[in-house]
């Protein structure tokens, strides 16, 4: 007998999200995170629109604006020309600018969200899937903080346990496509600097970017090939970190000097991108266990908010036996694959550092295209999310109306 | 005493209650530095905040005595020696004096309202608030921030008052707004009010780029259950009946473009024969495929903005994508919403319309970008010609990338549309397909699809009576299983009086104008729109209404009795402007109705707008139209833009439309006019005419100080005292007054890039001016202007080819990101040339080809005659001597009107004579060529390639006096700039005339010199043809002279 119909393996953006949705559907779920609730996270944490506008359909945008998460309303390319392009942000449905949460902000709001939509979170590690009926994964083998096995039975399995998923390397899930390119970061927050909302910056071989976040902070990165970083960090993290924000923008350093205070440099090594497999029988991924790309174009969480919302659909069209399983969840990955194969492709250009001033223009071009088909397809669901209480967007709506109807959404 | 100042609506000094008359600010700096204090806190600044404002090139030591003479004025102006002190680092205005600034009562004003709350306190601020501050003062970067900041605070004002109409005049697409006008109505009943309310946004939203009604706007629209009323699907279905031709052929034009060859199609095909259904057709297609796609419709009746066919294209595509904007550079978005939301903009002179279609072709490149873009403009016949020339330039810009885009017109099209269609056809841009009847199976089969089995003798009498067209074919068939007999759709009476006046309209019209213009009262209006709506004349439109189909409407004009006609146009001119609305189609509007008198008002706000936009022909026809009609408030204005707008399209009337402006004209206006005239005259050669316009005229710290500099040296130029016109251009750009006038700068820099040539400076000149430009976009724009002779010394000079065509490709790409399409034009001609020089023709015709027409379509007519004379060249080089000559009959109009019609008309003239069928014929060219240019106001530098040219054809002859002259003439010219290829070229002339004088051992000593000089130069096509003489002279056979 299965405790729950969904276990969800990693309670962060991906996980939390997906078990926010599968909840509000009235299924039992678990969520199994191996980390204490909120915990911070190496990440370029910039939510682009289509990102924003999931957090707001689920009611849960106000939360992260109460948080102090500032408002982004401009973004700015600096190309290797010394040119300058500012983009503003125009308000759509739900929509009145960008943000980018602290991870401690963001992983919180949509755990606590999936939790009192009634998932149940599990503070435990997976260690193995546990083999269902047939060739089925049946649920997740945890070890307590105690050193137990438990096992989680559930009719269906998530894994959206990052890049270097447990689930998919038990499942099996087939690698699709592989990158070549890899950025290798450093980030640091930075206190009280002046920003123009998110600024990008593609220098000869190495970017940096500047994302506004909560407390005053800017969350500042470089990056460049991983050759590139071992090289630079010969001398040291805080070299390379110079050295890179020199070759990005020859004006990043003087800013930061002008700054409160730096935090600790972080750093990534970087990793190529892939895609797998999201599917098979009892299990699905999603989040940068199903789909990693490249930091670079700042899209991770975005896709994972997403994807949540079309792994959910799937996963409740199989579960209550209204579609076949294989059917759903093939559509769920042609889904997530047409709208992600474009930026995914682009994003491998633009982590190989070998553009210029002409060709980053044109990949970056290509990075908005993509982006406004995601957001075609977002904003062709219904706003706010039919299961999301009414109450909750009321002010992101800033409207008054009838309470929506509790119909099943339909993102396919 | 005391003093107030108004700076709100207008700027006005009144002492004691009396206001000074508006001479005393005749000063222009004087009245600039009253206005400036008098909106600081305290009415004082530190002199620098002063200096920066006011002169913000300046130094601080050049700032000083501008800033002293500027407070002597003003305090002659106030009549108090004490209005404006200077004391240490401070500057004040009427210190210690009782002064009353309207600003700072509104600001008080408007603090207390905000603070109590109270609708008497808030009415209280706004009476305070005039209008906009200093509205004549729009382009002082200083006056911006707080302009907005009063203005948004005077907006606050009427919002927390619920004065939601106001706020509408000021902002109409404010969606709060126009929903609490919606409840309004809803509160008291009046769902129709509410509905109109709706269309009125839904309209004003429609004009702003990537904007949609809100969640909430949808789910008020939802609760008015009478309300909802779909717009018809536009998505046609993939199959037409009797078009699986024009399917394919739409289908392997995607395929095509797919792989990033584009193109235009252009389908053409009597009315009703479905274009619009075949559009339709593809983009149904196009969308299958999962590209975007966009649509507009040109509409002469409805007199539309500039641009309006291809602008609503795009502003359709942002509608479905407004993501999209997420990666559009503010400035590009800046000048496309500027266009579409057809906001009055006020015209400084430049030439804008570039860089809107630069921002264009980025949208469409951006949209294109992923899957594929399709574009759709209907009923071209219509078109604006602002529209056909972006059309044009996108065409083009098409080819390249993933992007079709389809333009229905019907036959007989306008002679500007003809000569858009022809130009893309030509260039390889565009194909045609015409849409031909449907035959008689089709017909049948159309029949059966709509009405299903008709009887075999009606469907022939259909097949008969409707001639194939679809539109016929499904009237009468409607008509039959109706069992009605007319073949119009039946209305009663007052209906049809009712649409036949909005037929007059337009091809679309909103409720609101559907109240204005019928005679009925309300209830009876809404029962005439049931019942044109369910005689199918009209169906809902995405705000308002339309005619279903365009011969509807015509049928509807055709029945209004030609002797009514004028009289219902009136009616229908002024019950419509009445309500309001775009000067531009109110203009259009009383032009149609014969009330010209009328339209005057409307014509010059629309000459203004248009004028900023690029729009130059569609204004000059609109004034052409009311001259006569205006009164004297509104004359000048009328004639001076007038001038303007010829000047700007580089027509040679410019110099009789600024004359007729003089005497009607006063004031800084009159002195503004006669400078201008001065220009243009300069321009044309009239010298005179220039001298007499400018006499008299002194400084006099106006706004035409700058333009009478310029003009003044522009004229010694053209009287050929380079020193004093370099002088005056030094000058002029030292004095510039705050803010820069951008096109009296470039004016400026042109004046000097020509005396930079003259002294044989200009290449480190215009690489200078070209730093200093950079990131400065105006700036760049019209830098390039005045290169088109000068870049020659580049050209011939001992700088390789190829290092030209790197350089001048950094160029290209450097202002194609400015947005200076100028520039591209140039970098493009220079690019052509080089690589013509250097014998690689196919590069020099691609190039030369594209720089023709990039400066056509930003009416650069100079850059267009130099590059079609470069590429009559280049046909010339490929044995097309015919082609050639066609090319610089094109060219010669052209460079006459120019600034540098002394140097490209030589040229023009140069290969005339070298194209010219046989020697005879030649000689008759150098003896026009002489004629036509005379020997006041040609350049000494290019003079040598007309003088070398000549001197060879008339040694052909044997004419050989005229040819000692004209190759001393060269020879000349020649010295002044040693190390050319010029020299080879001299002495490949020298050669003929040794010959031709019998003296072959020297012709042939001099024609080897030449061989090596061109050699040298890397002029492949020069060294082959002094060879191909030397081996018809070695081989002892008769000589031609002629190469």
């Amino acid at each position: 007998m299965n405790e729950y119909d969904v276990v969800v393996v990693g309670g962060r953006v991906a996980g939390a999200s997906t078990a926010l949705l599968l909840a509000l559907e009235g299924l039992r779920v678990a969520v199994v995170e191996r980390e204490e609730v909120g915990r911070d996270t190496v990440s370029t944490h910039a939510l682009m629109r289509a990102g924003v506008l999931q957090l707001a359909r689920w009611g849960l945008l106000d939360q992260v604006r109460e948080a102090g998460t500032p408002r982004i309303g401009h973004t700015t390319f600096g190309y290797p020309d010394g040119k300058r392009v500012t983009v503003s942000l125009r308000s759509s449905r739900g929509v009145d600018g960008l943000y980018a949460p602290r991870r401690t902000v963001l992983d919180r709001i949509l755990i606590e969200a999936a939790e009192a939509a009634g998932a149940h979170v599990l503070r435990r590690n997976a260690v193995r899937l546990v083999p269902g009926p047939g060739d089925r994964v049946g649920g997740v083998v945890t070890l307590t903080e105690q050193g137990t096995e438990v096992p989680v039975r559930a009719a269906f399995t998530v894994g959206a346990d990052g890049f270097r998923s447990t689930v998919a390397r038990q499942a099996g899930a087939v690698t699709l496509r592989r990158g070549r390119s890899a950025s290798a970061l450093l980030y640091r927050y930075v206190h009280g600097m002046e920003t123009a909302g998110y600024e990008w910056f593609y220098g000869r071989g190495a970017a940096a970017g500047l994302i506004p976040t909560n407390d005053d902070a800017t969350c500042v990165f470089v990056s460049t090939t991983p050759e590139g970083m071992r090289a630079l960090r010969r001398d040291g993290p805080e070299q390379a970190f110079q050295q890179l924000l020199g070759s990005s923008d020859p004006g990043l350093a003087d800013r930061l000097a002008l700054s409160r205070g730096q935090g600790r440099l972080h750093g990534w090594k970087g990793a190529p991108a892939r895609v797998r497999r999201p599917w098979g029988p009892g299990w699905a991924l999603v989040g940068d266990a199903g789909c990693y790309k490249d930091p670079i174009t700042t899209h991770g969480i975005t896709d994972s908010l997403r994807d949540a919302e079309l792994l959910a659909h799937a996963v409740v069209r199989t579960l209550d036996g209204g579609l076949q399983p294989a059917r759903a969840l093939a559509t769920y990955q042609q889904t997530r694959d047409r709208l992600s194969r474009h930026l995914w492709d682009v994003t491998e250009e633009v982590a190989g550092y070998r553009w210029d001033a002409d060709s980053v223009r044109v990949l970056l071009r290509n990075v908005s295209a993509a982006m406004s088909d995601e957001v075609n397809l977002l904003e062709s669901l219904p706003f706010p999310h039919p299961l999301v209480r009414r109450e909750q967007t009321l002010t992101t709506l800033t409207s008054v109306g009838t309470v929506a109807g509790r119909e099943r959404t339909s993102p396919l | 005493v005391s003093t107030r100042i108004a700076l709100l609506g207008r700027f006005g000094v009144a002492v004691d209650g009396l206001e000074l008359p508006a001479e005393r600010w005749s000063r222009r700096q004087a009245a600039t530095l009253v206005k400036l204090l008098a909106l600081a806190p305290g009415r004082r600044l530190h002199r620098e905040q002063v200096a920066e404002a006011l002169w913000p090139d300046a130094d601080v030591r050049g700032a000083a005595p501008r800033l002293h003479k500027a407070a002597h004025y003003a305090r002659r102006a106030l009549g108090d020696d004490e209005a404006v002190v200077l004391r240490q680092e401070m500057v004040s205005l009427l210190p210690g004096r009782e002064v009353e600034v309207d600003v700072e009562e509104f600001r008080s004003l408007a603090r207390t309202a905000a603070v109590t709350g109270s609708s008497s306190d808030a009415a209280a601020a706004l009476t305070a608030y005039a209008g906009p501050l200093l509205p004549d003062d729009l382009y002082e970067p200083w006056a911006e921030l707080p302009r907005e900041e009063l203005r948004t605070s005077y907006l606050d004002l009427l919002r927390s008052d619920g004065r939601w109409s106001d706020v509408l005049a000021e902002e109409p697409a404010d969606e709060q707004a126009h929903l609490a006008l919606i409840r309004e109505h809803l509160a008291h009943g009046d769902s129709r009010a509410a509905e109109r309310q709706f269309e009125r946004m839904d309209h004003a939203l429609m004009r702003e780029l990537g904007t949609r009604p809100s969640a909430e706007a949808e789910e008020l629209r939802g609760h008015l259950s009478t309300a909802v009323r779909e717009a018809p699907a536009t998505d046609q279905g993939v199959r037409l009946v009797g078009r699986r031709a024009v399917g394919d052929r739409f289908r392997a034009t995607l395929a095509r473009a797919d792989h990033g060859q584009g193109t235009t199609l252009l389908v053409s095909g009597p009315p009703g024969v479905g274009k619009t259904a075949v559009l339709g057709l593809a983009e149904a297609l196009a969308r299958r495929q999962g590209w975007r796609t966009g649509r507009g419709t040109a509409s002469a009746v409805e007199g539309p903005w500039p641009y309006a066919a291809v602008l609503e294209a795009f502003a359709d595509l942002c509608r479905q994508h407004p993501a999209l904007l997420d990666g559009l550079d503010d400035n590009y978005y800046t000048e496309i919403d500027q266009a579409l939301s057809g906001r009055d903009v006020a015209w400084t002179g430049d030439s804008g319309h570039q860089r809107l279609f630069v921002a264009v072709a980025e949208l469409m490149r951006l949209a294109a970008t992923g899957h594929g873009l399709l574009l759709v403009v209907d009923d071209l016949q219509d078109a604006d010609e602002a529209s056909l020339r972006l059309l044009h330039y996108l065409s083009r810009c098409a080819t390249s990338e993933p992007v079709v885009i389809v333009v229905a017109h019907r036959p007989g099209i306008p002679e500007t549309a003809r000569q858009v269609v022809e130009s893309v056809v030509r260039r390889g841009a565009a194909s045609r397909l015409e849409l031909g009847p449907l035959d008689a199976k089709a017909v049948c089969r159309l029949l059966v699809e709509h009405f299903g089995e008709l009887d075999e003798q009606h469907v022939q009498e259909i097949v008969e009576a409707s001639g194939g067209l679809p539109f016929q074919v499904l009237e009468l068939g409607r008509n039959l299983v109706d069992g009605s007999v007319s073949p119009t759709p039946a209305l009663s009476l007052t209906a049809s009086e009712t649409f036949q006046r909005l037929a007059l309209l337009g091809s679309a019209f909103t409720t609101d104008e559907v109240l204005a213009l019928s005679h009925g009262t309300e209830d009876q209006t809404y029962q005439q729109l049931e019942e044109a709506l369910t005689a199918r004349v009209i169906e809902p439109a995405e705000a308002g209404y339309r005619f279903r189909h365009p011969l509807l409407r015509e049928q509807l004009v055709d029945a209004v009795p030609t002797h009514r006609r004028a009289g219902v146009q009136r009616d229908v001119a002024e019950r419509v402007a009445a309500l309001g609305g775009s000067p531009a189609r109110l203009a259009h509007l009383f032009i149609e109705a014969g009330l010209f008198s009328r339209a005057v008002p409307y014509v010059l706000r629309t000459v203004e707008t248009a004028g900023a936009l690029g729009a130059y022909r569609d204004a000059v026809r609109m004034v052409d139209a009311v001259r006569d009609h205006a009164g004297p408030d509104d004359l000048p204005g009328l004639l001076a833009r007038r001038g303007d707008l010829l000047q700007a399209l580089g027509d040679p009337d410019a110099v009789a439309a600024y004359q007729e402006a003089v005497p009607v004209t006063s004031g800084t206006a009159q002195r503004l006019v006669r400078a201008r005239l001065a220009r243009a005259a300069g321009m044309a050669g009239e010298l005179d005419i220039a001298e007499e316009a400018l006499a008299g005229l002194e400084p006099e710290g106006d706004a035409a100080d700058g333009p009478i500099v310029l003009a003044r040296g522009q004229l010694a130029f053209f009287q050929g005292d380079i020193d004093a016109a370099w002088e005056l251009a030094n000058q002029g750009r030292h004095n510039l007054s705050s803010p820069d006038d951008p096109t009296l700068v470039m004016e400026l820099v042109n004046l000097q890039g020509l005396v930079a040539h003259q002294r044989g400076e200009w290449f480190e000149r215009f690489r200078m001016e070209l730093r200093q430009s950079r990131g400065r976009q105006r700036m760049a724009t019209t830098v390039y202007d005045a290169h088109l002779c000068v870049a020659e010394y580049l050209l011939y000079g001992p700088v390789p080819y190829r290092e030209v065509i790197a350089d001048a490709r950094g160029l290209l790409q450097q202002a194609d990101r400015a947005g200076a399409l100028r520039g591209v034009a140039f970098a493009r001609a220079l690019i052509g040339e080089a690589a013509m020089l250097m014998g690689d023709l196919d590069l020099a015709e691609a190039e030369l080809t594209e720089s023709a027409e990039l400066h056509h379509d930003t009416d650069a007519a100079a850059g267009e005659a130099h590059s079609l004379q470069r590429l009559a060249e280049v046909r010339l080089a490929r044995g097309d001597a015919s082609e050639a000559r066609r090319l610089l009959q094109r060219a010669l109009p052209l460079a006459r009107w120019s600034v540098v019609s002394g140097h490209v008309i030589q040229r023009i003239y140069a290969t005339m004579i070298v194209a010219a069928p046989n020697p005879e014929a030649a000689r008759v060219v150098v003896d026009q060529a002489q004629a036509a240019l005379g020997d006041s106001d040609t350049c000494t530098f290019c003079g040598v390639m007309f003088a070398v040219p000549a001197a060879i054809a008339c040694a052909a002859v044997g004419d050989l006096e005229p040819a000692r002259a004209y190759l001393t003439e060269a020879q000349q010219s020649t010295e002044q700039w040693p190390g050319t290829a010029w020299t080879a070229a001299v002495q490949e002339a020298d050669g003929h005339l040794a010959l031709a004088e019998g003296r072959r051992e020297d012709g042939a000593a001099l024609l080897e010199e030449a061989v090596a000089g061109f050699e040298a130069a890397g002029q492949p096509r020069d060294v082959a043809r002094c060879r191909a003489m030397l081996d018809r002279l070695h081989s002892e056979l008769p000589a031609s002279p002629v190469g």
